[in-house]
């Protein structure tokens, strides 16, 4: 009996001190996505940074497949004991919902949302030789000769993708859209000449706009991006243009744990996770990958973010048409 | 071509050049960036040997390594385990007959079958020295001609892909060495398998099922481990008398002098054919490696010998692939267009450094552009003074009883199979591709088909789609005179078809004849 | 008719089978669209009835002499009635599993097991083929409860088993070297995600 009761009372003990010393084994970080892309890597450069402070290792796992609700799912099904975090982003969190026809969990029910990492602006770019030399020529060729413009995105369902609707929505305008597996080779057709215009995340296309290889008309936020000081927001064309006032997209990743992680644990973990930002390294890093520092900055502004976000996006979706299944 | 020699030299003092390393409070003064080759090729050659485990996830590994370090000696080291992981591959597919990487499928026909034979030296020998000269060859390709290369390699769209593709299928029927209806019956089977999945063109998730795992699509190296690795194992421990797989009388461990005299000319054809397919972004490099088979078999007067352990079958296939890597670096640093998942990390790890790939590199940084082409070649001097020597110790491997070195393999297997998204699932899939391919070989059909259609399938549904997309339904878009390059492929089709078909033709009216008179 | 090549039969009829999945579940479910604009579902189609058709030859060739081509019987060591039972097996314990409310890794473990143990006492000769299916499935699925420890060493002893000769000590050894080995190159030197110890111990040795 008296065997029983010290076991039960370390148990208890247990219990509890593991709640306050969070963390006390290493933490997993799930990537939903193959490695190598940039969520991949803003992981890792993660990863790597939170082991000093949180005086744990954090593992990546990538966990690919079905645009990232894989990986995502595993964590919204997880324990919620703060050792399990996934790499959530646009796709998942705003997109898919409603891409999707059964998606296996509540981007807002289900999750946490702990810290927003990266904001990149997508970038309106047109092959070299197309014959418009800012948005509203662009627009005036579209309706001169609806159809006959070709627009690539990285896949169904990308921002690419979705912004290109979006302009078509606002503008009244029609292009037909190809999709390729990939920016990559949908810039390389763009830059053969073989589509006319793409809506590219500004990392991936900044290294062809700057040689000279595809021109960039405007890009998809409300600021204008420090990479291209010169080149308009398509919000500023739309004080002049009907239709394209107020466009804003961006894409953007960060991290989320399950729903029902204690607080204190999401509040520890944001305030490491901001902290490891702003350490100039990886500032300068995450900077190279096109990405500005978010303003947003605790888990209630993110959470309120991804809110907004769903709630445009399931209306765009809706109104593109496109389905993932 | 003064200049060459220049941008040379400037690449050779950017190799050896000293530079101060602090490590642990210690600071030595290194030619840094040649021990980051050397590490580089060592590490590709040991996860190219590792069933599964590829050269992508290894790199994505250690992108937060090469933080710390110096932009050139980090993209050296990663190229270096790039190609190292295709020699690392060649001696798996030759040894075990399990492909490291798509393109070493190929080996697998004749190297495992000459290893089997007891020849297992002379044919890494001769992978290892066709390698290096194509790495040769083509590395001196790349530094000569790179921009040109690479204004050729934006004029194939979607169109000249196709055409390709089914150039690649007709010659894929070639490496069967059995019936021929079978033969395709088995690529067909392939391409179907390979189309399961989300199908890029409308976003559809095809045959899945349910089954959320298959939303990607099955993947290749599952594919080719049951196949080929389970499929094989399977087949050896089934033979009712025990019989060691590797005949225990090895021969020598170096090509004879005949052997070297048939390898020229396969290893010329081989690197020129990957030379000029490797620039092509996406699947470049496989094609050269499995034209090259064909074309070999097609012309050699040995062709009876290909399947059983034809030197040829060695030699060709694997210095197209090395030359198809080289190549493939040119998209890369002069347009900076990635032609396949590796470079797109590479990509990923120059922007980390804050390099803008594109064609300014070039002129804006010349020593890391010319390090780097003069690191692919020292690394590739380096694999081959590696690899010759280790070939004593893989045949000495291979003289370990069968029953403890089957279940090395399967670990492997395992382990890199399931690493590939971290899910039980993949194993699962593995096994019924194993039970799969053992039925096929049963009933006389081959894989080597299956797998190539596979690879091809979704890529060649992928660009049939975009070009009718681009031409808005216009189908000659594949056969118009504005698109030579993509007629000249398909004719190219045609004709190799009528060849291959032609023999059984005649065979069969031979048949005819002969029952006639009779 | 007598089938004078029991393999193209048996060929004939694998390719028949597959090429009328493919058709008919991309018709089922997936649109066609034109030659024009092809939907989804019109390569599967296309390809499925050519697999079909090349299908039909090889059947039907079966049934023609070949002269001076090989014909060589086919030797599987299970018939298609094992087939159906290691499928249905399978598929019972999947429903089970989701009755139960338990993970389905455990319902594949339950089934590799009973197909083990029933072609190792029914079917002798297809013991090989079965239990390096089996030992690669139960490392997959006990890789995340049991560690790599144990998944192993599950690996290793059941394929053992499905070769020529097993040695206990020698298996056993094997498995050592082997464990150390990935231990050292895939947990240490790749970093690759996997659990060393089983799940029920809090604090593994090593990490």
């Amino acid at each position: 009996m008296k065997r029983l009761l010290v076991f039960l009372a370390l148990a208890i003990a247990a219990g509890t001190a593991t709640a306050q010393s969070w963390p006390s084994r290493p933490l997993r970080l799930v990537v939903p996505y193959a490695p190598g892309g940039p969520i991949d890597i803003s992981a890792r450069l993660l990863a790597a940074k939170l082991q000093e402070p949180l005086g744990q290792p954090v593992v990546v796992e990538n966990r690919p497949g079905a645009g990232g609700n894989i990986g995502v799912d595993l964590i919204a099904k997880g324990p919620a004991d703060g050792y399990n975090l996934v790499m959530s982003a646009i796709a998942t969190l705003a997109i898919n919902p409603s891409l999707y026809s059964n998606l296996p969990y509540d981007p807002l029910k289900d999750l946490r949302h702990v810290a927003l990492l990266v904001q990149v602006p997508n970038v309106l770019v047109v092959r070299d030789d197309l014959p418009a030399k800012n948005v509203q020529e662009l627009i005036a060729l579209a309706r001169q000769q609806p159809g006959k413009l070709d627009f690539g995105s990285g896949s169904t369902g990308s921002t690419g993708h979705l912004a290109g609707e979006m302009f078509k929505m606002m503008t009244g305008t029609y292009m037909v859209h190809i999709p390729y597996k990939g920016s990559a080779p949908a810039l390389a057709d763009m830059m053969a000449g073989r589509i006319d215009l793409m809506f590219d995340n500004l990392a991936s296309s900044l290294p062809s706009i700057k040689s000279g290889k595809v021109r960039a008309l405007a890009t998809t936020t409300l600021k204008r991006s420090s990479f291209l000081p010169d080149v308009p927001t398509l919000n500023e064309v739309g004080q002049s243009v009907a239709g394209l006032q107020g466009f804003d997209m961006t894409t953007w990743w960060g991290v989320s744990v399950a729903a029902k992680t204690p607080q204190a644990v999401v509040d520890r973990l944001s305030a490491e996770i901001l902290k490891a930002m702003d350490a100039p390294d990886v500032k300068e890093r995450l900077h190279g990958m096109g990405s500005e520092a978010p303003a947003i900055r605790t888990p209630e502004q993110f959470t309120a973010f991804v809110a907004a976000e769903l709630k445009t996006y399931t209306e765009l979706v809706k109104r593109s048409g496109a389905k993932a299944d | 071509m003064e200049s060459i020699w220049n941008n040379l030299g400037i690449g050779f003092v950017e190799c050896f050049k000293l530079q101060a390393v602090t490590m642990a409070g210690i600071t030595l003064t290194l030619p840094f960036n040649i021990i980051m080759c050397l590490i580089g090729v060592l590490l590709g050659t040991l996860i190219g040997v590792l069933p599964g485990i590829g050269p992508v996830a290894t790199i994505a590994m250690l992108l937060p390594v090469t933080f710390t370090l110096s932009p050139v000696g980090a993209l050296i080291m990663l190229a270096g385990i790039y190609y190292g992981a295709q020699y690392g591959g060649s001696t798996t597919a030759i040894l075990v007959n399990i492909p490291g990487e798509s393109s070493s499928v190929v080996t697998c026909l004749d190297g495992y079958q000459m290893a089997r034979q007891g020849r297992a030296g002379p044919a890494l020998a001769t992978a290892a020295l066709g390698s290096f000269f194509a790495g040769c060859v083509s590395t001196l390709i790349v530094a000569m001609f790179a921009p040109p290369l690479a204004e050729v390699a934006l004029k194939f769209g979607p169109a000249e892909y196709f055409s390709l593709m089914v150039l690649g299928l007709v010659s894929a029927v070639v490496l069967a060495h059995g019936s021929l209806i079978k033969a395709i019956a088995m690529v067909i089977l392939g391409l179907l398998l390979g189309l399961v999945g989300t199908d890029v063109n409308s976003g559809v998730l095809r045959f899945a099922f349910g089954i959320s795992e298959l939303a990607d699509g099955i993947g290749f190296v599952t594919v080719a481990m049951g196949m080929f690795g389970i499929c094989e194992i399977i087949g050896n421990l089934e033979q009712k008398e025990h019989r060691e797989v590797f005949t225990s009388k090895v021969g020598r461990l170096m090509p004879s002098k005949e052997d070297f005299r048939r390898m020229i000319g396969p290893v010329m054809r081989g690197t020129a054919l990957g030379s000029a397919l490797g620039i092509l972004p996406g699947g470049g490099a496989l094609l050269a490696s499995f034209g090259a088979y064909t074309l070999e078999k097609k012309i050699s007067k040995y062709s009876h010998e290909f399947g059983k352990g034809a030197i040829e079958g060695v030699a060709a296939p694997e210095s197209a692939n090395n030359a198809g890597a080289q190549t493939s670096f040119i998209p890369l640093l002069t347009l900076g267009i990635p032609s396949n998942a590796v470079m797109a990390l590479m990509i990923g790890a120059m922007m980390i450094q804050g390099i803008a790939p594109g064609p300014q590199v070039m002129t804006e940084r010349p020593q890391l552009f010319w390090g780097m082409i003069t690191s692919m070649w020292i690394g590739n001097l380096m694999l081959v003074v590696l690899n010759l020597p280790l070939i004593g110790m893989w045949i000495k491997l291979l003289t370990v009883p069968y029953r403890i070195l089957f279940p090395s393999i399967l670990i492997f297997m395992a382990v890199g199979v399931f690493s590939i998204s971290n899910q039980p699932f993949d194993c699962f899939l593995m096994s019924l591709f194993g039970l799969l391919g053992f039925i096929c070989v049963k009933l006389g059909c081959e894989p080597a088909p299956l797998i190539l259609g596979f690879i091809l399938g979704p890529l060649m549904e992928e660009n049939l789609r975009r070009a009718m997309l681009l031409s808005r339904g216009d189908p000659f878009v594949f056969f118009s005179p504005s698109k030579p390059i993509s007629l000249g492929f398909l004719i190219a089709s045609a004709i190799l078809l009528v060849i291959i078909a032609l023999p059984s033709l005649r065979a069969k009216r031979e048949e005819a004849f002969a029952a006639e008179d009779t | 008719m007598k089938i004078k090549n029991p393999q193209d039969f048996w060929a004939g009829l694998m390719f028949m089978a597959f090429g009328l999945f493919f058709v008919i579940v991309a018709l089922l479910f997936y649109q066609m669209g034109s030659a024009v604009r092809m939907g989804p579902a019109y390569f599967p189609v296309v390809l499925g009835g050519l697999l079909v058709f090349l299908g039909a030859i090889v059947f039907a060739r079966s049934f023609m002499s070949q002269l001076g081509a090989e014909v060589t019987a086919v030797k599987l060591p299970f018939n298609i009635i094992d087939l159906v039972v290691a499928v249905g097996v399978f598929v019972a314990m999947t429903y089970l599993a989701k009755a139960l409310g338990i993970s389905n890794d455990y319902a594949m473990l339950a089934s590799a097991l009973i197909v083990s143990v029933l072609s190792v006492v029914y079917r002798p000769e297809s013991k090989a083929l079965v239990l390096i299916l089996a030992s690669s499935l139960a490392f997959a699925y006990l890789l995340k409860p049991l560690g790599l420890v144990f998944a192993s060493a599950a690996l290793i002893f059941i394929s053992a088993y499905g070769g020529h000769e097993f040695k206990w000590k020698e298996v056993a050894w094997l498995t050592l070297v082997l464990v150390v080995f990935s231990v050292l190159v895939f947990v240490k030197g790749l970093t690759l995600p996997f659990p060393i110890c089983p799940d029920f111990i809090e604090n593994c040795p090593i990490r």
